[in-house]
Formats: structure tokens, C-alpha cells, sequence
């Protein structure tokens, strides 16, 4: 409950602080903030506290905050620059604050009203945010596409829990995973159909194939520092959200095992094949966070298999700390690199080892972890996924899944070799600030350390 | 707490040369492989003395959720290839004496990096640290090739990658399916060896492929050696002596500790075809390396026909056919880096490796010339030198498998003399050109390098069984598993 508060006021307080006019404080609020709500979460840790019979915060959920919670003051640090140069800075911090109050709900909901709420509070700032920069067509556009398809996507969404609660007469989402094995009184088509309706709404939100189309297009199209929000904090709410929900369903329910185990390795294959042929950046990202989405659900999928649920929170929680951390890193180094030359082509990252090696390192760094290489983080978190794949019997999938992200490594790869033997003709060393390089090489660390010791990261989170 | 160090003081020269200054990057890093190779030459002679040392233990938890261990250990085979591993990397620091490198700080940490990287591969004990050093080596010899290579690098270090990175994906997945078929998902080696014996042929058959591709891309073995030559050719001098001198004895190596015991009877159903393409390997090598004008670039083939007989010994999986390929893992390091080394003298000097520009450089520095010889000899497998020692063996080990793969696999010995010697000719001897006029004498350092080579080949040369001895008991402990496994299975 205080979580909930503590990002609810924050939000506020940022909009009563453009009123009285003191914007300078919001920064260093927010930041002290979200500290805050890390410590929180450690202290409530172990204590499964209820409220009111909507959400439950029990320890995933808090893993789950206190992540994105971390996340998100990179994500200040990173952004900063965004909220300064813009007129209307507090209304920009308080929509934040407020979908991040949105992906709180998605972590801990128990009552699908709940579910449908936190998407909305969660996507509503964010179409906002994708068209925050006013004088730019593809903004607009982004912002235009992403409302049109996200509010279907909540069409879809709500229709799906009328179904369910037709079927069984009820929002609780415990109740709903135990129906399919009540004998009497239950709809069961109603809510297999029902079920299928929110998993389409809940695959648009976390942009895994086929309901991925808005991705590349909205990530292009909004400033950087939104995509990066949307890749990383949005995600993680969407995976959240689903993890909730489908950890519970899908012990009972072993049709949408096949339904998921397609729409992942769908994902991975599409957003690894089409991400191989993008010249821009931001789209090269877009494209493949969606195969991070699919190594992610194939992760979901196989709770209740052979993997309990809590490794299976670990894992998925492992690769979102590995996968969001190397996207920081990489859309903070291309929002620095991009700033210089107003464009998201690969050809800015030519030579940039040269112009700067802290920023061509980190984005190395990151996209190595992002491609699994060892020992960066990035490769236990598929590797994670993977031996449970092959533990569950699925052979075939884990060789598509290593043969999709052999093609990762050459789109990765291609920015890695602009950046180390590009040429560099016209462009001037980049000078970054001291505080920059100094989180920078702190994300690196993190990358590294937390690839070498998963034990201790384990540690942390299920004592 | 020495095999520790061994990987840890790389590492650590690696921070200091980060943290110096551009100039002093060279004299820095070289320090700090000659502090690991006193470390090295201290461990083997530990080695005789006690080989059970706790010293050469490191055990502790490092993922529990997956049953993998931090466990690393010395024993009498991977013992060579640390030596080897310690013995070379001064000699590629110092090498690049004579040229001037961008970055130095950068270029030289990369290549302790490799260093550590590398000693991990040899040493580990835990199938999953094992691959994660196996991918760690990969890393900085690929930004070594890439930012300090020369033309068209792009393209070319990038199938490099590309054509490793393949292989030891499948071998991730061998690793994974052993692991569960472990009693207690573990990745030890020798739970490994236990639970790879029990797999049925079929299984055996499929985890052997998957571990061969992987060593077969690093050895490599034809038909997968295509990323080879252009690589060697294309990488600064230094990374191409890590490559040939190094980083292929890790395909190798895993063919001897991670593949063969693994899986024996995939060994055996395959050993005939996995044979046969070595000794193509041997013959394509060598009859390649005959037709080339460029002097690196012969080097970069007649190594490939070397390392397939190499090859061809660990498959016939017999106590001289692996304690050869032991040995000449480390003559071949050793002379191959030398005449690396040789080619890059040339090549400093005269802009080009074209043989036929070159003759007579003999009469203007006879000190070189009489250096190169004795390297060259080495590689030829003259007795009394490094490579005689291993050629033979290999060859006996091949002849005990079969005689006509050893017919064929004799031709490396016929066929080398031949090359190397043809290349010598056309280069040292003949009249002095207009071009080799200007070449010189050696500098000093040059003349320290390749005069340690030439003492390490005749040493090598002189008493084999200095190393030998290390390896022929834990070599018959896996060679006899291996048989009892085959044994009992054609049962």
C-alpha cells in the first residue's frame, strides 16, 4: 500500500510543484522518492499484506517494484536533460510518476479490474509521452498509432474479462485459475475464449508477434528518452501484468502453453530475422526487444511443467534486470550519440571508439549482454530459459531460439563494427560529463557482475 | 590458490595497464606476463614434485540454483597448455616491439584479457565454466582483429566470429543435455564423464556432432576452416600468433578433456569419418600452403595441415596418438608464433610477404636468416627439434588406427620440408634484390626473441620427456575410460 501511495503523491506533488512554482525541487523529490520505494520494498519484503481484496504484495510483486523501481531512477538520471529542456517539465514528471503507479498495480493485481485498470493508468501517459515532441511528424504519428491500436488492444481486454466473469461469476484471479478444475456451474469455453481475448491485450502491451506491429513505428517515431521508458519500464509492467495472471492460469489451463510457446517463438524468430535488416537504430532496438519479449514468454510458458513458480519468477525477473539494464545503457549511449547528428541512423556510431571510448564500450557492453554473450548478464538470462525449454522436453524450440539469436549477434554485431572500425572523417570527439561516464561505467559493472555471480542476485531476492 | 592466481594476475595487470599511461601500456602488460610465466614455470615444477597439490584446487559454489561449481584445477594434461599459454604471451607482447600500435593501452589489455580467458578454458573443471571462459576468449581476439586488422576486417573478422560463435552455440546445447542427464545436475567434468558414458549410441552420437562442431570451427578442421587463412593473414601480427599459437589448441584441448571421454561410443561410431577429415585437413593444408605466393599466408595453411594431424591423433585415441598431439600442441605454438614472428620481421622491413619479391636477404643479414632456419626446421620436424617429437608420435598414434591415414597423414612431414623449404630458398637465398638491400641487420630485441625460440625448439627437441612424463598417466586414465565404455557398449 505505502508503494502505491508513495508514486501516487509523487506524481501529484509534481503537479501542485509547477503550480507553486518550485519545478527545481521535483527532480531531487522523485529521485528520493523512488529510493524510497526501493526501501519499502525491501522492508515489506516476506509479509503478504492484502488490500482490499484487489491487490496482493507478496514477494514477486515486490521484486518486481523494487526492479523497476531501480530502473527508473537510471531512467531520471538518463532523462534529465528531457525534463529540463522542455517547457512543461511536471506535467512530463507526473505522467511518468503516474504510469509508473500503473505498472505497481500490473505487478500485484488480484482482481482482473485491477488488471484492466493498471493497463490504462499504465498506457494512457504513455500515448501522451510518444507524442511529447509537438513539432515532429513521426511523434505525432507514434503517438496517434499507438493510442488507435492500444485502445482496441483495452477492447480486447475488457471484453475478455466480461467472458471470464460470465464463465465463472467472478474477478478473483486465484478463483479463475482453480475453475478448470470445478466439475459444475462453469463456462468453460466462455473462459478459454475470455482468457485468449486478455492474453491477445496482454502480448499487444508486451509487442510479441503478431501483435507487434505498432512497435517499430512507435519506438521510432517518440523521442528517445520515451523509448527507452517504453522498452524498459513499460515492459516490464506488461510482463508483470502477464506474469500475474498466467502463472496462476496456465498450470490449469495447459491449452495456452501451445498458444504461448507459439507466440514466442514467434517473436523471437520475427523480431530477430526483421531486426537484422534495419538500418536505424531505435528500429534495430524495437525489433529486438520484441525477441527479448519472446524469450521472455517462452520463459512464462513453462510454469507449472517441470519449473515451480518461484524459479520461474527468478528467471523472468533475472532477464528483465539483464535486458533492461543493457537497454538503458544502449539508448542512453544513442541518446547521446544521436543528440549530435538528429538522426537514429547506424552510420552515427562510425568510429565512435575513437570519438569517445566510454560511450562506444558501454553500448558494447550492452549490446554483447544483449546478444548472450558470456559472462555478461545477458547470456544466463537465456540460458536460464533455455535449459528449462530443453528440461520440459522442447529440443526443437531451443534450437530455433539459439539458431534467432545467432542472427541477433550479426545486428548487434553491425553496430559493434561501426563502432570499432567505422570510419570517422567528420565527426568530433563527443565530450560527455563526468557524471554521465561515472553511471555509465557503473551500468557496465552492473552488467558484468551480475552475469558472473547470478547466485548472489538470486540471493537478493528469494533468501 | 595458484591455479586462482593464474587466472586472477592477468586480470589484474590488465586494471594497471588501463590505469597507465600510453607509453608505459607495453612495459606494463609485459611485466605482468612474465610475472604469470614464473607463475607457470613455478607450477609445473610443483607439478613434479607433488602433483596432488591442494594448490592446483579451486572449488567453491558459484550457481546454485544449477549445480554449476568455480572449479578449477590443474592436472597433468591441461598443465601443458597453461605452460604453453604462459610461455607465449610475452613473447606476442614483446613482439610488437618494432611496430607502432594504435591504442596501446587498449591492445594490450586485450590481449592479457585473452590471457586470462585462455587459462580459464584450460583449467576449468565445470562444463558451464568452461564455456563461459571458452566465449570470454572470444570476445578480445575478435576487437583485437577487428579495430587493429587490416583491409576489408569487417567482413572477414566477422565470419570469424560468426563460424565460432555457431559452433559453440551447439556446444551450449550438449552441454545443457548432458547436464540433465547427470544424477545430480551437475556440470563436473567427471560427472560428465559418467553420465555422457550411459547415453545411449544415438544420444552419444548427436552430443558427439554438436561438441565437434565447436572444436572443429576453433581447430579447424576442414571443411570448416574457411574463416582461417583470410583471418590470419588479416589480424594485427599479435593476434594472429594468439589464434594460431593459442586459441586453436583449445579445439584440441576440448577434443581431449570435454568431447572424446564424454561421449565415447558418439567416438566411436564417428572416429572413422572425423579420421578421414582430419587427414584432408593434413593434405589440403599442405597442398594449399605449396600453391601460395605470400609467406603468411602459407603460414596460415601449412598450420591448418599441421593442427589437422593434430587432429587425426586425438581421434585415434591411443596413448602416442594424444601424447603427441600434447606435445605438438606446444612445438607447434611455439614455432608457430616464431615464424609469425619471422614473417612480421619481413614484413616491417620490406612492405611485402610476396616470396618471389624477396631473395638474398641471407647475404645482408646472416644472424636472421640463420634464426629462421632453426625455426623453420622445427615445423619441418628435423630431428632434434620440438616438432620431430610430436610428428612422430602423431604419426605412430594415426599408423596404430589405421596405416593408409597414416600414409596420407605423412605427407604433412614430406610435404612441409617441401614448402618450407622452397619458401626459405626463394627468400634467404638467391641474389640480393634492389628491395632486400635495405633490409638490414636485426635489432636486439629481434635477435632476443627468435634466439629464445630457437633454444625452446632444440630444448623441446632434446627432452621430450620433461613433458612427457607430466601427461602420460592421467592420458592413460582417459584413454583407458574411454575403451572400457566402448568395450562394454559393442557388448
Amino acid at each position: 500500500m505505502k508503494e502505491l501511495l508513495l508514486l501516487s503523491s509523487l506524481g501529484i506533488l509534481s503537479l501542485i510543484a509547477e503550480i507553486l512554482s518550485v519545478r527545481k525541487l521535483i527532480y531531487p523529490l522523485v529521485m528520493i522518492g523512488l529510493m524510497l520505494n526501493i526501501g519499502f520494498c525491501v522492508k515489506d519484503y516476506g509479509n503478504n499484506e492484502h488490500i482490499y481484496g484487489m491487490m496482493m504484495l507478496d514477494n514477486v510483486p515486490l521484486a518486481f517494484t523494487a526492479l523497476f523501481s531501480f530502473i527508473a531512477i537510471l531512467w531520471f538520471t538518463m532523462a534529465r536533460n528531457y525534463f529540463t529542456d522542455e517547457t512543461n517539465m511536471s506535467d512530463h514528471f507526473s505522467l511518468v510518476l503516474f504510469s509508473m503507479v500503473g505498472v505497481f498495480i500490473l505487478t500485484s493485481y488480484t482482481h482482473l479490474v485491477m488488471l484492466f485498470l493498471g493497463i490504462e493508468i499504465l498506457s494512457i501517459p504513455v500515448y501522451v509521452l510518444a507524442g511529447s515532441n509537438k513539432k515532429s511528424l513521426y511523434s505525432n504519428e507514434a503517438a496517434f498509432k499507438y493510442f488507435l491500436l492500444g485502445a482496441f488492444a483495452s477492447g480486447f481486454l475488457l471484453l475478455g474479462i466480461t467472458f471470464v466473469y460470465g464463465g465463472i461469476g467472478s474477478f478473483n484471479i486465484v478463483q479463475i485459475a482453480a475453475s478448470a478444475y470445478m466439475p459444475s456451474g462453469i463456462s468453460h469455453q466462455l473462459m478459454v475464449v475470455g482468457l485468449l481475448l486478455i492474453l491477445f491485450a496482454m502480448a499487444f502491451k508486451m509487442s510479441a508477434v503478431p501483435f507487434h506491429f505498432w512497435a517499430p513505428d512507435v519506438y521510432t517515431g517518440s523521442p528517445t528518452v520515451i523509448t527507452a521508458y517504453m522498452a524498459t519500464i513499460v515492459k516490464i509492467g506488461a510482463i508483470a501484468g502477464f506474469f500475474r495472471l498466467f502463472s496462476l492460469v496456465l498450470p490449469s489451463y495447459r491449452f495456452f502453453t501451445e498458444v504461448l510457446l507459439l507466440i514466442g517463438v514467434l517473436s523471437i524468430i520475427v523480431g530477430n530475422i526483421i531486426a537484422a535488416t534495419q538500418s536505424n537504430v531505435k528500429r534495430l532496438l524495437a525489433y529486438s526487444s520484441i525477441g527479448h519479449a519472446g524469450f521472455i514468454i517462452l520463459g512464462i510458458t513453462l510454469v507449472g511443467s517441470q519449473t515451480s513458480y518461484i524459479t520461474w519468477a527468478y528467471v523472468t525477473l533475472y532477464y528483465l534486470l539483464a535486458y533492461t539494464l543493457a537497454n538503458i545503457a544502449a539508448f542512453w549511449v544513442l541518446l547521446i550519440v544521436s543528440n549530435q547528428e538528429n538522426t537514429d541512423d547506424i552510420h552515427i556510431f562510425n568510429g565512435l571508439a575513437k570519438r569517445s571510448p566510454v560511450l562506444a564500450g558501454t553500448m558494447a557492453i550492452a549490446l554483447l549482454s544483449m546478444a548472450g554473450i558470456p559472462p555478461l548478464s545477458g547470456f544466463f538470462a537465456k540460458y536460464f530459459i533455455l535449459i528449462n525449454v530443453i528440461d520440459n522436453g522442447k529440443i526443437l524450440v531451443a534450437v530455433i531460439a539459439i539458431l534467432a539469436s545467432l542472427i541477433g549477434v550479426y545486428y548487434y554485431f553491425k553496430i559493434i563494427i561501426a563502432m570499432f572500425s567505422g570510419s570517422d572523417e567528420y565527426a568530433p570527439p563527443i565530450q560527455i560529463s563526468g557524471f554521465n561516464k561515472m553511471v555509465l561505467i557503473l551500468i557496465c559493472l552492473l552488467i558484468v557482475i551480475i552475469g558472473i555471480l547470478p547466485d548472489y542476485f538470486f540471493r537478493l531476492i528469494f533468501k | 590458490m595458484l591455479v586462482l592466481l593464474l587466472i586472477i594476475i592477468p586480470v589484474f595487470f590488465v586494471l594497471l595497464t588501463l590505469m597507465s599511461g600510453e607509453k608505459q601500456a607495453k612495459n606494463i602488460s609485459f611485466f605482468g606476463s612474465l610475472v604469470t610465466l614464473a607463475l607457470g614455470i613455478y607450477a609445473i615444477c610443483a607439478f613434479k614434485t607433488d602433483p596432488l597439490c591442494s594448490c592446483f584446487i579451486y572449488h567453491t559454489p558459484w550457481v546454485k540454483a544449477l549445480g554449476a561449481d568455480f572449479y578449477i584445477r590443474i592436472d597433468g594434461i591441461d598443465i601443458i597448455l597453461v605452460l604453453l599459454t604462459a610461455l607465449l604471451v610475452p613473447f606476442i607482447i614483446q613482439s610488437s616491439q618494432s611496430r607502432v600500435i594504435q591504442h596501446p593501452k587498449s591492445y594490450f589489455s586485450l590481449i592479457l584479457l585473452m590471457q586470462s580467458a585462455l587459462f580459464g578454458v584450460f583449467v576449468a573443471k565445470d562444463a558451464l565454466l568452461f564455456y563461459v571462459f571458452w566465449e570470454m576468449a572470444l570476445i578480445p581476439i575478435y576487437l583485437i582483429c577487428l579495430v587493429w586488422g587490416g583491409e576489408g576486417r569487417q567482413k572477414i573478422t566477422f565470419k570469424f566470429f560468426i563460424y565460432t560463435l555457431f559452433g559453440s552455440l551447439f556446444m551450449l546445447l550438449a552441454i545443457i543435455f548432458i547436464w540433465l542427464h547427470t544424477k545430480e545436475r551437475s556440470f563436473n567434468i567427471y560427472d560428465f564423464y559418467i553420465a555422457g558414458s550411459h547415453l545411449s549410441p544415438r544420444e552419444q552420437l548427436l552430443v558427439f556432432i554438436a561438441f565437434y562442431l565447436a572444436f572443429a570451427v576453433k581447430i579447424p578442421i576442414f571443411p570448416l576452416h574457411t574463416w582461417q587463412p583470410d583471418t590470419y593473414v588479416n589480424a594485427p601480427t599479435q593476434g594472429t600468433m594468439l589464434l594460431s599459437g593459442i586459441m586453436l589448441k583449445m579445439g584440441a584441448f576440448g577434443l581431449i578433456m570435454w568431447m572424446i571421454p564424454v561421449v565415447p561410443l558418439g567416438w566411436h561410431i564417428a572416429s572413422k569419418y572425423v579420421v578421414v577429415l582430419s587427414v584432408i585437413s593434413v593434405v589440403y593444408g599442405a597442398l594449399m600452403a605449396l600453391t601460395q605466393k605470400d609467406f603468411k599466408r602459407m603460414l596460415a595453411y601449412s598450420s591448418l595441415g599441421h593442427v589437422g594431424l593434430i587432429a587425426a591423433g586425438i581421434f585415434s585415441w591411443n596413448l602416442q596418438g594424444v601424447q603427441g598431439a600434447l606435445y605438438q600442441m606446444l612445438s607447434h605454438g611455439i614455432n608457430v608464433v616464431a615464424l609469425f614472428y619471422v614473417c612480421d620481421i619481413i614484413l616491417t622491413r620490406m612492405n611485402t610477404d610476396t616470396m618471389q619479391k624477396l631473395g638474398g636477404i641471407r647475404n645482408v643479414s646472416t644472424m636472421f636468416s640463420v634464426l629462421f632456419l632453426i625455426a623453420l626446421l622445427g615445423s619441418v620436424a628435423l630431428p632434434f627439434t620440438n616438432g620431430f617429437v610430436g610428428e612422430f608420435l602423431l604419426i605412430h598414434g594415426v599408423f596404430q588406427y589405421n596405416t593408409g591415414a597414416a600414409v596420407f597423414a605423412g605427407l604433412t612431414v614430406i610435404l612441409g620440408a617441401v614448402y618450407f623449404l622452397r619458401a626459405y630458398q626463394v627468400m634467404m637465398h638467391g641474389q640480393t634484390n634492389t628491395l632486400t638491400q635495405g633490409f638490414g641487420a636485426i635489432t636486439k630485441n629481434e635477435k632476443i626473441l627468435l634466439g629464445s625460440f630457437a633454444v625452446l625448439i632444440i630444448f623441446f627437441g632434446l627432452f621430450p620427456n620433461v613433458i612427457l612424463s607430466i601427461s602420460e598417466q592421467p592420458v592413460k586414465v582417459l584413454i583407458d575410460h574411454v575403451h572400457m565404455v566402448t568395450n562394454s557398449g559393442i557388448k
